[in-house]
């Protein structure tokens, strides 16, 4: 019976790490994409991500832009994006397509596929 | 502990506890610590509240390898064709381009056959108006300043505003404008379909159609396009000619690309000297108590508040006054509101500074910009309007 004392409590500990393991598989498999942003474009036109990812915009380009996604629903504004500067946006929804966009530069666009 | 140990019984599983509990307690660990931090993803600030779906906004961190200037701008950046590219359901044609002139030097193009497009955009005001801001149907005046159509071909957004991408759909706006051409689409048939030139006119240059306001946008974006600014100084000294430019404005070249001095590439920037983008540049009439928000009409987001999309600079010292409101007279103007860093701080682009331009550095400059004045095909101003 001395070991009794521990037993609840390792079981308790056990199911709710389980269970949290079970909740957060997602995130743990989240990967983070990196965007770069020269000559007034984005590296990549468009990329394919996976719920829970993180993308991760830099600026590399010598002039500010101003990152924002106005897609219903999927809405951030990055705000002033000073040359050097890095931002991130981690996207948790289970699917859906997101135009980006720079409000500064409007041909600036990317699109990313969640799914 | 009874009701545990019946449990322990059921599951024959006491003994394994016992016996590998401290392991059990070692994988505890690992389970919870690994969901709580998975690779590359530990949370570094806030996350918003208030957004429909999760968002970290991570704080602000320097990139390593940002670029901090415009560098390694080279001649060849600044070369342009002698006519602006076209799309691939508009490609050049001589007969529609032909057609394209007669219309837009046509007043009967407009509501009471007072106005045509070149009444704005004139050759001889460097395809501009030279007033403050337009004037419009039966006078009136316009919020902003006439655009010059010089290399309006290269930009890959239009107006102030941005509110077009084609010039075909730029092209035709302004007809139906009640403040402007004042013209409907009804009346511009007719109008064009009762004179012989023209319903001749469209059939020779789309293969045997008659008259239509698609093919009218089309001819008169067709002729937009081949006003190119040629053989400026500028654009002779790209090509190599080294006396094209005088020794002041080539030292005006390198103040212009330099953003510890004159800044200007920030926007102004090859080939076309814009950058297809929008910014809040500090103007005076942003105080008003009810200022022209610009891009704001477009886009509602707060950093597009009273910015204006840039505008060329090709022939810029035929096109005063100058900005959207008109508000400078010249270039002199110009200048002393960009060294001042903007005169009203007010969402203020980011990319004004306070410029620290010496005296010559600002003669250069000035001269420099009067090196961009090129030539326009003198066929695209001889026309005849049919009847």
């Amino acid at each position: 019976m001395k070991h009794g004392i521990f037993a609840p409590g390792l079981i308790a500990i056990l199911i709710a790490g389980t269970v949290f393991a079970f909740f957060t598989s997602a995130s743990a498999n989240a990967r983070e994409h990196i965007i770069g942003q020269a000559n007034l474009q984005f590296s990549v036109p468009l990329k394919v991500i996976k719920p829970g990812d993180r993308v991760t915009f830099v600026n590399n380009d010598s002039v500010v832009h101003n990152i924002i996604s106005q897609t219903a629903g999927l809405q951030f504004d990055l705000g002033v994006f000073e040359p050097g500067m890095q931002k991130s946006v981690s996207f948790n929804q289970k699917n859906g397509v997101v135009d980006v966009e720079c409000t500064v530069h409007p041909n600036m666009k990317l699109t990313l596929f969640i799914f | 502990m009874c009701y545990l140990s019946r449990i322990k019984a059921v599951l024959g599983l006491g003994r394994l506890f016992h016996q590998t509990r401290s392991l059990m307690w070692f994988f505890a660990f690992f389970i919870i610590v690994f969901n709580t931090f998975p690779a590359n993803t530990f949370p570094v600030g806030p996350s918003p509240t208030s957004q429909p779906f999760h968002l970290s906004l991570l704080n602000l961190i320097p990139a390593a390898n940002a670029a901090t200037g415009v560098n390694g701008v080279s001649r060849s950046d600044w070369l342009l064709p002698k006519v602006a590219p076209s799309p691939e359901n508009n490609k050049m044609d001589k007969k529609k381009a032909e057609l394209g002139k007669m219309l837009f030097f046509d007043p009967r193009l407009s509501g009471d056959g007072r106005t045509s497009c070149a009444t704005c955009h004139d050759p001889a005001l460097g395809w501009s108006d030279g007033l403050t801001t337009a004037t419009g149907h039966n006078g009136i005046r316009l919020p902003r300043a006439t655009l010059s159509i010089v290399n309006v071909g290269f930009n890959k957004i239009l107006m102030w505003d941005g509110r077009n991408i084609q010039l075909e759909e730029q092209a035709i706006e302004p007809i139906f404008n009640p403040v402007e051409m004042n013209n409907t689409e009804q009346n511009l048939l007719k109008t064009l379909r009762s004179i012989p030139g023209y319903v001749k006119a469209f059939k020779e240059a789309y293969w045997g159609l008659g008259v239509s306001s698609n093919r009218v946008a089309r001819s008169l974006a067709m002729y937009q396009r081949q006003v190119v600014s040629v053989n400026s100084p500028f654009a002779k000294w790209i090509r190599g000619n080294e006396s094209a430019m005088t020794e002041s404005q080539k030292r005006g070249f390198e103040v212009f690309i330099d953003t510890n001095r004159g800044n200007c590439i920030t926007c102004h920037r090859p080939p076309n000297f814009m950058d297809n983008g929008f910014h809040n540049i500090g103007l005076l009439s942003f105080k008003n108590k009810k200022p022209d928000l610009g891009r704001f009409s477009q886009k509602k987001v707060n950093m597009t508040k009273g910015a204006f999309r840039t505008p060329t600079l090709w022939n810029i010292a035929e096109t005063a006054p100058y900005f959207h409101d008109g508000s400078a007279k010249n270039l002199r103007q110009v200048l002393n509101h960009y060294i001042s860093g903007g005169k009203t701080r007010t969402n203020l682009s980011p990319n004004m500074k306070v410029l620290r331009l010496k005296p010559e550095e600002q003669k250069d400059l000035i001269a420099f910009l009067n090196a961009l004045t090129g030539e326009i095909d003198q066929k695209l101003t001889q026309f005849t309007l049919p009847r």
